[in-house]
């Protein structure tokens, strides 16, 4: 530019209009973009070129958890391309070897994944699995901790604290199993004088005998826990009619032995001394639990009163089972009609070998629905059917032949109910929680046992000694507490009240819940 | 480059468009259907109109005067727009009407009670006994509220008032009548639209030249003047608010008796504490009033045109004497109503007294407030000095705030094709910085001598612009402008063979560069869009530097 | 015909939303409460957010806050893009790009801080957004102290005003002037010239003095031409005087000079720093989409 522009009369004499294009563009401002740009581009540079040709350590979100931290050097073990992680990448492992290697199965997801009665999310709207375990948040980051958030997205409350809702037991005031005359009072008041215990739970511990890893109790079984006190060699039936032409009864050892019906192999290995006959009666003593002579006069019994019951006769249930105790039923089905499939296979006889044909054909169909999640366990052909009583029997023969399995049964009646010619059956397991996880291990050391079982007043009992009564309680047999009972220690601020703290969705093999059994 | 092997009768063809392109500035050139090549001494003495001058003269106005051939029903000017332009007809009929309905509110050019520093609307109004009881004839025009004043700092045009019609109305002009003259000499905005009737040979002569004229033929002045008074005074002098309810025919004969009083610069208009023999009303330029304070003088105010001088002086019992010093700034226009006239004025329409008094009061008031507010007479010095008084449009940034970014000059730079029009530089006053940017002004100085009239009224308000098409460069509105506005730049080029005049050939090509306004843009002026800190404003007079003065204090 | 444009439309004498609750800090009280009610609005949500669920940027609220950021981010940058060009004159005035390039770089802050919960980032890259955000907003924050400190200081503490870019060649006129008075003065003047006032001549100096005051720094770097103009002969005290006026306007303009340089200097640290944030940012938005 030249110097000689316009000499002018302002400032300094000489007024010069900066015209240059670097005045209207600035060089600094230019600079400044360009060193910027020039740090942008560097920066992109190292940052793509770590996504795509390293690692990409420096793209990450932050460090993956130690679990998955052998993948870190590989993005696409897990990442496609434009799409989110896909569950398919998690199952590589999870599903496909997650059984063998003992690591956290989506088995446990099944839950939510079958037409299970809990299922809220259709199959295909399913949340992917990054959606609740969120990685890339440091190494030490326990992915398996879901946020509560997660959850509550589809479950409209609060928290645990705030709506969560009762249990269902307690909500419904399910009865935990009204099959079973049994007084707690009474048992804890006699296994304390008796053992001479000085403190209430151990009486509760006499009977409730923990699991080997200290988490739950054993079911009660009568062998382990009952049978000390209860059908002793003096207990006896009372005389029952034996059946003749005049009437219906039982029949005699004998006459069984002598039929050689399929399954009656017992009646050879049965003490013909424990019976006293005085002709047109039979009596028995001693009575034991599950007594086969019992049992097979009761079974024939119903056969006769309900005759289209077809398998059903072969257990020892009603047609009203819980839904929570279906599963148990199938389980025992299995094993019964097993046991009778192996005694069917020596008779060469072809009606047998129908029968044979058909109880396999069942057992087929009970052991496939018991394998797969998905199938619905709504068989019920070995279910008893009340509905199928015998209509060509008159009342009063009815009546003759419920006076018979009343004698029958009634040693039993001392704490079961018979219905319809069969003993009601009494839940074998006692897992009442069946979404959750409770461990009593981790609970009875700060607490005591009567603290949240509170529902009996066992302990108020035990302070008057009154042994004497009968207390019937068998409205809640397990005595389990409400919500809130669990809501005093479980709040914000003290101990923990996430989902994930009662519904743990990867337990552990030897934690699996009860719900979790159903599917193993 | 193709420029040099043009053949000549391209460049004969440039040459009428150049030619052409100067004598459209008033509007669009498609109406010429025919325009003189460059007039010869010989040439102009053919019209009546140059015959008295010397060749020696006219071969120096020969480039401001054109003869067009303009179509029958083409539009000269319409009205509102500045022009530096006068019509001579020679042959034909041009055609005068209003065209709009409501122009902007026009003002009546003389008002008394125009005072600077009186706040506006309320405080001057307020002097006018009842609004209703003086009906102007101009009122009657479907010009509704000229007595208002417009609000805030918008201005409104001043009517010229050179012809005095009705809407609807039109009045013909046929040859040997000049018009246009009156708003060209005045720097008046034209009262009427001009369309030829008829297919017109028109003489027209551009404001320079005009000047010459009027200075060395006083038959030229004298004819200028009678039209003048003719035409305008007397409509000027009825429909001045001082004079409403006076007779007309009153007015008619005051018409003929008031002198026209032409002023040049710093000439001493009144002698404080001389007697006081006449009314003055100010036609164009500014008058400075001042006081003797002490051994000193202070000014008080100014006047501007359209403001009445000698109230207080004629009104007021016991005072005959000038109470101020009064001086003229510049060429400066004066109507001039004697003594005895005034008196006689006053002595038969005694209402119009109400009005004079309320403006006397309104100036001893000023005074007063000037005489307590000692940073008054300092800011009105400023302002006559670096000529802020006739800034239109002034450039002015707060240096409070002004974080020194110069985007404003380069915004104006990146509007103007990389040339800046303004430098951030100037005078400073206050905290604010008067920055070098054209003012706009009332009476554009820069506009006489150009040769080639590239420098021109844009015919949208008061901007003046530059046509670079037309500037040869030559530096004369550069050296005119008294407040460093204009600057030329060098284009980095030289002029092609081809250019004109010839004498440019091979030289190095400057052009002349000032603030256009941005007229062309919605967006408004770039220097002020683009300040980010809000910093930079247009103010449009003396008034609103002092509001943006109070409010910068307050939110200081 | 040309159009003709409003007068309105081309004088502008007030800011454009000047209220009597304006000052210098705010020059715009719309502007401002429109950014408190902004904020207040950001942090009752995130309120709301933390009460109901878990901050966490992958969430639909984190989400939300980060693809708010993201957008004001741009807006933002449009500041930028405004100065550099000149050409969306069209588009508003520049005064509204710099209030919202302002109000919303805070907010564009506030939203970034909200989407990592107010935590520190765990990965590299997304640690280095966190930090560039906020050395980005805090010294944008340090530009306007200076824009609104250093003006103030520079009207009321000199009387000229300079353009930065003329400084040198302003400089070089006035030491030729004063060398030019010099050459025909006495040899005590010339001494004190030469010893004294030469050195404060010679070229623009950066004195950081003035960030604490401009009129002690101007007394601290005056040569002592009291002691001189006493022995002087009043001819010379002429030419003294005429000295001293351009020794006070060089050192004024060396005020401006090193006053102005911070108003130019802390761009530096606040410009590349964005287009770096810029690029990172897109990057982050590219990786967040592709993984």
């Amino acid at each position: 530019m030249q110097r000689d522009r316009f000499r002018h009369k302002g400032f300094f004499s000489r007024l010069q209009l900066p015209v240059a294009k670097k005045y209207v563009y600035p060089s600094s401002r230019n600079a400044m973009f360009f060193v910027g740009g020039i740090g942008a581009v560097l920066v992109l540079g190292l940052f793509s070129f770590n996504a795509f040709f390293q690692h990409g350590a420096l793209v990450s979100n932050g460090p993956l958890s130690s679990n998955h931290a052998a993948f870190g050097g590989d993005c696409s073990t897990c990442h496609t391309a434009f799409q989110n992680v896909t569950s398919d990448k998690c199952s590589v492992c999870h599903e496909k070897f997650g059984d063998e290697v003992g690591v956290h199965t989506f088995a446990s997801h099944y839950l939510y994944r079958s037409d299970d009665f809990t299922r809220v999310v259709p199959a295909a709207n399913e949340p992917a699995c990054f959606g609740c375990h969120t990685e890339h948040v440091g190494r030490d980051a326990p992915i398996t901790a879901v946020a509560d958030d997660n959850c509550l997205q589809c479950h409209g409350f609060g928290s645990f604290n705030t709506g969560h809702p009762e249990f269902d037991f307690a909500a419904d005031s399910l009865l935990d199993d009204g099959n079973l005359k049994f007084p707690h009072t009474l048992h804890v008041n006699q296994v304390r004088d008796r053992k001479d215990l000085v403190d209430i739970e151990q009486a509760c511990l006499y009977c409730h005998n923990a699991t080997p890893d200290g988490t739950g109790f054993q079911p009660i079984s009568f062998d382990r826990n009952c049978d000390t006190c209860h059908l002793t060699t003096s207990d006896a039936t009372p005389w029952v009619t034996v059946a003749s032409a005049e009437g219906p009864g039982v029949l005699t050892l004998e006459t069984l032995r002598a039929q050689q019906r399929p399954g009656s192999l017992w009646t050879y290995y049965t003490n013909p001394n424990e019976f006293q006959d005085r002709g047109g009666a039979v009596r028995k003593s001693p009575v034991y639990h599950r007594d086969p002579w019992v049992l097979e006069n009761l079974r024939r019994l119903r056969q006769i009163l309900y005759p289209s019951t077809g398998l059903a006769d072969l257990l020892r249930a009603s047609g009203d089972v819980d839904p929570r105790d279906v599963r148990s039923l199938y389980e025992e089905a299995v094993a019964t009609l097993d046991t009778y499939a192996e005694e069917l296979r020596s008779s060469p006889e072809r009606e047998v070998q129908q029968e044979l044909a058909e109880v396999e054909d069942l057992l087929d169909v009970v052991r496939r629905r018991l394998r797969d999640p998905y199938a619905p366990l709504d068989e019920t052909r070995f279910l008893v059917s009340p509905a199928a009583r015998d209509t060509s029997i008159s009342v009063e023969e009815g009546r003759a032949f419920e006076r018979v399995i009343d004698q029958l049964t009634q040693p039993c009646q001392k704490c079961h109910y018979v219905e319809e010619a069969t003993i009601v059956r009494v839940k074998a397991d006692q897992g009442n929680l069946i979404r959750a996880e409770f461990n009593h291990g981790a609970h009875i050391i700060q607490t005591r046992c009567l603290d949240c079982h509170s529902a009996i007043p066992i302990r108020q009992a035990a302070a008057t000694n009154t042994t004497a009564e009968w207390a019937e309680d068998n409205a809640g047999i397990q005595n389990l507490p409400s919500i809130a009972k669990c809501q005093t220690c479980h709040t914000d601020g003290k101990a923990s009240n996430t989902c994930v703290t009662c519904h743990l969705f990867h337990p552990d093999k030897s934690q699996h819940s009860n719900l979790l059994q159903y599917l193993e | 480059m193709s420029a040099n092997v043009a053949d000549p009768s391209e460049t004969a063809t440039q040459q009428q468009r150049l030619y052409a392109d100067r004598w459209s500035s008033y509007g669009s050139n498609t109406g010429i259907l025919q325009l003189s090549d460059k007039l010869s001494a010989r040439d102009l003495k053919a019209y009546d109109l140059f015959k008295a001058y010397d060749d020696k003269l006219l071969d120096k106005l020969t480039p401001d005067i054109s003869v067009a051939k303009w179509k029958a029903g083409a539009v000269l000017f319409e009205e509102g727009s500045y022009l530096d332009v006068a019509f001579y007809i020679v042959e034909g009929t041009v055609n005068l009407y209003l065209q709009k309905h409501q122009e902007p509110a026009s003002q009546p050019i003389f008002d008394t009670l125009r005072l600077p520093y009186v706040e506006s609307g309320d405080g001057a109004s307020a002097g006018v006994p009842d609004k209703t009881a003086f009906v102007a004839p101009y009122e009657a025009k479907e010009k509704p509220d000229v007595q208002a004043k417009p609000k805030d700092s918008q201005a409104a045009y001043l009517a010229t008032a050179d012809f005095n019609l009705l809407h609807g109305e039109e009045h013909r002009l046929g040859p040997g009548d000049i018009f246009g003259e009156i708003g060209a000499l005045n720097g008046w905005p034209q009262s009427v639209t001009a369309r030829t009737d008829s297919e017109c040979t028109l003489v027209q002569i551009r404001l320079p030249a005009l000047q010459q004229l009027k200075l060395r033929s006083s038959d030229f002045k004298n004819w200028v003047d009678a039209i003048y008074r003719e035409r305008t005074l007397s409509e000027q002098l009825k429909t001045t608010p001082l004079f409403h309810g006076a007779d007309e025919r009153f007015i008619e004969e005051l018409t003929q008796r008031v002198g026209l009083v032409s002023c040049s610069p710093d000439e001493q208009v009144t002698v404080e504490e001389t007697p006081a023999d006449a009314f003055y009303l100010v036609r164009s330029g500014f008058l400075r009033l001042s006081q003797k304070v002490g051994d000193g003088e202070i000014a008080v105010t100014y006047l501007r045109k359209g403001m009445t001088l000698g109230e207080v002086e004629l009104l007021v019992d016991g005072i005959d004497t000038w109470q101020f010093s009064v001086t003229a700034v510049g060429f400066t226009e004066l109507v001039r109503i004697a003594r005895s006239d005034f008196e006689d004025l006053i002595g038969r329409f005694p209402a119009i007294q109400g009005r004079l008094w309320a403006a006397a009061v309104a100036r001893i008031k000023e005074s007063g407030y000037t005489r307590q507010n000692l940073g008054q007479p300092e800011l009105i010095e400023f302002a006559l000095d670096k000529g802020l008084v006739q800034g239109n449009s002034i450039l002015v940034i707060d240096l409070d705030v002004c974080t020194r970014c110069d985007d404003c000059v380069r915004g104006c730079a990146s509007t103007h094709g990389g040339r800046p029009r303004f430098v951030r530089e100037g005078d400073r006053y206050d905290n604010f910085l008067i920055a070098r940017s054209c003012y706009h002004c009332e009476d554009p100085v820069c506009l006489i001598g150009c040769p080639t009239g590239a420098i021109r009224r844009a015919n949208v308000g008061e901007v003046v612009e530059v046509a670079d098409d037309l500037c040869i460069g030559c530096g004369n509105c550069a050296n005119k402008c008294p407040y460093d506005a204009i600057v030329m730049h060098d284009t980095g080029e030289v002029w092609p063979d081809t250019a004109l005049p010839e004498w440019l050939r091979g030289k190095d090509q400057k052009v002349a560069s000032k603030c256009d306004l941005c007229y062309t843009s919605d967006a408004g002026p770039a220097c002020v869009n683009n300040c980010p800190h809000s910093c930079a404003f247009r103010i449009n007079s003396i008034e609103e530097f002092q509001q943006l003065q109070s409010v910068d204090r307050a939110q200081r | 015909m040309k159009t003709a444009v409003q007068k309105t439309a081309i004088y502008q004498t007030k800011r454009p939303d000047a209220s009597r609750w304006s000052n210098k800090w705010v020059q715009s009280p719309l502007w401002f409460m429109g950014f408190g009610i902004a904020v207040a609005v950001c942090l009752v949500v995130f309120v709301l957010n933390a009460l109901f669920g878990r901050v966490h940027p992958s969430s639909p609220w984190g989400l939300g806050y980060g693809i708010a950021a993201a957008v004001l981010f741009v807006g933002v940058f449009f500041y930028g893009v405004k100065r550099r060009t000149m050409q969306v004159r069209a588009l508003g005035r520049a005064w509204y790009y710099l209030q919202f390039h302002v109000y919303g770089g805070t907010l564009f802050l506030l939203l970034a801080l909200m989407h990592v919960g107010f935590r520190v980032p765990h990965g590299v890259l997304t640690w280095w957004l966190w930090a560039l955000s906020i050395w980005v907003v805090a010294s944008g924050l340090l530009g306007i102290v200076l824009q609104k400190w250093i003006p103030t200081l520079l009207s009321t503490g000199v009387t000229t005003e300079v353009n930065y870019d003329r400084i040198p060649e302003l400089t070089d006129e006035i030491r030729e002037r004063a060398e030019k008075l010099v050459e025909t003065s006495d040899y005590a003047v010339r001494d004190f010239y030469r010893k004294d006032v030469a050195p404060v001549l010679a070229a623009p100096q950066f004195r950081p003095i003035y960030y604490l005051g401009i009129s002690g720094g101007l007394k601290g770097q005056t040569p002592p031409f009291r002691h001189l103009r006493a022995m002087l002969p009043t001819e010379e005290r002429a030419k003294l005087n005429e000295l001293e006026d351009l020794v006070g306007t060089k050192l004024e303009i060396d005020a401006h000079y090193t006053l102005q340089k911070a108003l130019r200097g802390w761009l530096y640290v606040h410009v590349p720093v964005s287009v770096v944030l810029a690029a990172l940012l897109g990057f982050h938005i590219f990786t967040v989409l592709y993984y």
